[in-house]
């Protein structure tokens, strides 16, 4: 797809590993919550207008975003949405050991096809390890993945690691989507989660992502484009 | 192919006037109505041509889709020629030995797998029915599972199939497996829909746990490989009250169960449905790769995530007429505002590479519908296109782009599907489908100006008017003698129907006014012996079916009402569909 947008995202990983509530978070500043989970068909496009500073003078950029369904029948034509990405979001559920399994699959396939394209690990649900956020008094999940060996994949595919939670545990509080610093460790003391917690709640994933891009590529193309306005 | 100019014909023939109907002669049961043949012969009516009875003969060749499977990505450059034959097929005559066979050879697969034989014979095996009474009053059916099963007044007209026969035995029978078969709501609901391939694994059931149900499965798939070694094919059975439908189709057989009122070759009907939304999931082509590779694959991997797309099919095909009519309801707008929006979309997607089709859908009803020259979109893949929208809340939030496979325009290719909704203030969502898998900015594009040319045309605003004000009942459209009614307009494959009455608000009711409409649907156009005007009645309602040439109409009145009421009346509807024909019907074929 000749994109008109700057820079093109993608978000891979299985279907209802958080992927639709990340973008929905980044584009819209809000998290629907996991009783109304709404099924992604195909993929789903959505764009953002940012500004950056080349050499002292703001730039306007497009980033267009591919939010993938992540469903098995989807996976032979996938490569119509990574083609010529930039960077391809690996997503996998903290508590779901195959969705972890399907990032190894998808990093291969991006790595193999898409030489220009950064990988960027993004384990979400992060909450759910942790007991005290759990709605009903349980206890906290365990990790399906050990940390570690979440760490020395990220290193190995030379990506950053990313960990997504949801804060607020009472149903009544709006949900808002939190990006963790990359140094997060599984089962994160209270303190630490307290001070993930403070931390600006615009600085969402893809911005991340696009700053971190923005320095490794030089912006060949750049202006206004207004009718791309999300 | 060749195809007439003009495509999408106007009505064939004037709606006929209070006059083409002799009160004292037209109602009755038992006028037959012969083949005859309609005037325009396009994607549409070509369909509709496919309701009157079929030439035994023909033969879609499906076989050479299969071969030809391999490519995803292609547009098929032979059109569908859109005939719902096989979707028409008649039900195969069954003699009792071949009944007696298969009922054996259930057994023995039954012993095989270890089953409580008392289980399974709930569901499939026939048993000869003591009282040779013809029907079945409600109060004479004593048994509890068969409150929906509603008065069996009328003969089946469905000759081809055994006579039907009354599940005989009680409760009593003894349940040591505690499993989801036994459970009594599992066994009461009314209908049953299963997919398993041709190995016998699970692929999907309407009700329970596909696993838990394996067992059932493979007896399904006994029977359906047994009789393909008598050398024949399965397609219905009667049995238990029971009707039960097969369809073996590719690497899938698919099953449905009813104790309701469809027939064997409506339930063949839904099945085809069923096995439509499957392919629009997969292509036939990769579906048959995957059984070609390991014929025991367990496919719902492959349909994870969208089995909510075959349930929400499978319950829609239980109320909505649209399946039964195989015609799609249109929001009725005025002509110029159409044309309008029509014009619009044209002149937005000029640019566009091979978009094959643009087509706008409100509240599950047609707003516009544009296609290429040389093309045709089928009513079938309409519905499942409908069926994709009305179970997708996403769309709503943003724009999706998606290959999908329409089985009727081409089985084994991909076309894709740029889909969104106009705005939050009007809740129309545009599909535009292109055979071009690379081209999404520039569908996203023409998008954004259709939906700019038409807020300063100010089009958006009729859609969402008429969106409410499709609410109405027939008393709102001045027939207060009238409690609801369908018409189709056979020429356009289209139908109008106001909301029901309040008689028929509650579920229950609105549950057996459905299986009448179905009954009566299944008399209009048996094969065997197919009528033309069906006029029945009992304490709850009387209905009137009526089918010519150029349209189809059921109406529902209250129990009381008069012939002579009801004739007045459907003369008024009729007056009235035709002189809001340019409204109620998209009767012009649109093209880019
Ligand atoms: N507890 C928790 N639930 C989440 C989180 N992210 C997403 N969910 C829920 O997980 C389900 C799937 O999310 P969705 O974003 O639609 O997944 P997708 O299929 O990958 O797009 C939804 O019900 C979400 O509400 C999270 O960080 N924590
Ligand atoms: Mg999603």
């Amino acid at each position: 797809m000749s994109p008109p947008s700057d820079v093109k995202v993608v978000l891979l990983g299985t279907e209802y590993c958080g992927k639709s509530s990340l973008v929905e978070r980044y584009l819209h500043d809000r998290f629907r919550g996991e009783n109304c989970y709404q099924n992604t068909v195909g993929a789903a496009y959505g764009s953002k207008l940012f500004e950056i500073n080349v050499n002292g003078s703001p730039r306007a950029l497009i980033m267009g975003i591919w939010d993938t369904a992540g469903s098995e029948r989807y996976q032979s034509m996938s490569r119509l949405y990574y083609r010529s990405a930039r960077a391809a979001i690996l997503c996998f559920d903290i508590t779901c050991r195959e969705s972890w399994a399907k990032v190894q699959f998808w990093k291969k396939e991006v790595q193999r096809h898409e030489r220009l394209c950064r990988i960027y690990l993004c384990a979400t649900k992060m909450d759910k390890l942790l007991a005290e956020d759990q709605a009903d008094g349980t206890e906290g999940h365990a990790p399906a993945i050990e940390g570690a060996v979440v760490s020395r994949f990220a290193q190995e595919s030379e990506a950053a690691l990313f960990h997504t939670t949801r804060i607020g545990s009472s149903p009544t509080t709006n949900f808002v989507f939190h990006l963790n610093p990359p140094h997060f460790t599984f089962g994160m003391p209270l303190a630490a989660r307290a001070r993930a917690r403070s931390l600006s709640t615009e600085s969402g994933l893809c911005c991340e992502v696009v700053d971190t891009l923005h320095r490794a590529l030089p912006v060949t193309k750049a202006g206004a484009h207004s009718d791309e306005e999300p | 192919m060749a195809t007439p100019s003009g495509a999408w014909p106007a009505l064939a023939s004037p709606i006929p006037t209070s006059t083409d109907m002799e009160p004292t002669e037209a109602i009755g049961v038992g006028e037959r109505l012969f083949a005859t043949t309609p005037s325009g012969r396009n994607y549409l009516s070509d369909f509709m041509h496919s309701q009157e009875p079929i030439d035994p003969d023909h033969d879609e060749d499906e076989a050479d889709l299969t071969a030809e499977a391999a490519e995803d990505y292609r547009l098929s450059t032979t059109h569908m020629t859109g005939s719902l034959h096989e979707l028409q097929e008649d039900a195969v005559i069954k003699d009792d030995k071949t009944q007696q066979e298969v009922a054996e050879v259930m057994q023995r697969s039954m012993e095989a797998c270890q089953i409580n034989p008392d289980t399974v014979s709930r569901l499939s095996s026939p048993r000869k029915r003591s009282s040779a009474s013809p029907a079945l009053s409600p109060e004479l059916d004593t048994d509890d599972e068969d409150d929906d099963d509603d008065d069996d007044d009328f003969e089946d007209a469905q000759e081809s199939l055994s006579p039907s026969q009354k599940r005989l035995e009680s409760q009593s029978s003894s349940v040591p497996d505690p499993g989801i078969m036994n459970s009594p709501t599992w066994r009461q609901q009314r209908k049953h829909v299963f997919v398993l391939s041709e190995s016998g694994k699970p692929i999907f059931s309407q009700h329970g746990d596909e696993d838990e149900l394996a067992s059932l499965m493979a007896v399904m798939q006994a029977m359906v490989s047994y009789v393909i070694d008598m050398g024949d094919v399965l397609k219905s059975m009667s049995a238990g009250g029971k009707q039960i439908a097969f369809l073996h189709k590719g690497p899938l057989i698919l099953v449905a169960v009813t104790q309701g009122n469809e027939s064997a070759s409506q339930l063949a009907v839904q099945l085809t449905y069923v096995y439509h939304q499957i392919l629009s999931i997969l292509t036939l082509g990769q579906l048959t790769r995957i059984f070609e590779r390991k014929p025991g694959f367990d496919l719902r991997k492959m349909l994870a995530g969208s089995e909510r797309l075959i349930q929400s099919l499978v319950r829609a095909m239980d109320s909505d007429p649209s399946f039964m009519l195989s015609a799609v309801r249109v929001l009725p707008l005025a002509q110029a505002i159409r044309d309008d929006i029509t014009k619009t979309v044209i002149q937005s997607c000029q640019k566009i590479k091979n978009l094959v089709f643009a087509i706008m859908i409100a509240d599950n009803k047609l707003v516009a519908l544009i296609r290429m020259k040389k093309y045709y979109i089928h009513p079938a893949d309409l519905h499942l296109l409908l069926n994709l929208v009305n179970t997708t809340e996403s769309f709503k939030h943003s724009e999706a782009w998606l290959p999908i496979c329409l089985p009727k325009f081409d089985p084994s290719g991909f076309v894709h599907a740029h889909i969104s909704y106009l705005s939050d203030d009007c809740q129309a969502c545009l599909l535009m489908i292109t055979a071009e898998r690379d081209i999404f900015f520039e569908v996203s594009e023409a998008k954004g100006k259709i939906v700019e040319v038409m807020t300063k045309n100010n089009t958006l605003l009729p859609i969402s008017e008429s969106m409410t004000k499709s609410k109405e009942t027939p008393a709102d459209l001045d027939f207060p003698e009238l409690r609801h009614f369908l018409y189709k307009s056979r020429s356009a494959a289209q139908f109008t129907s106001p909301i029901a009455a309040t008689a028929y608000q509650d579920e229950k009711d609105a549950d057996r006014l459905h299986g009448i409409y179905l009954e009566m649907q299944h008399q209009l156009h048996s094969p065997h012996r197919p009528l033309k005007l069906i006029y029945r009645g009992d304490s709850q309602e009387n209905v009137l079916g009526w089918v010519t040439q150029t349209f189809e109409l059921y109406a529902a009145f209250s129990p009381d009402a008069t012939k002579a009421t009801a004739i007045k009346t459907i003369n008024a509807v009729l007056k009235w569909c035709k002189k809001e024909e340019t409204s109620l019907f998209i009767l012009n074929a649109p093209t880019f």
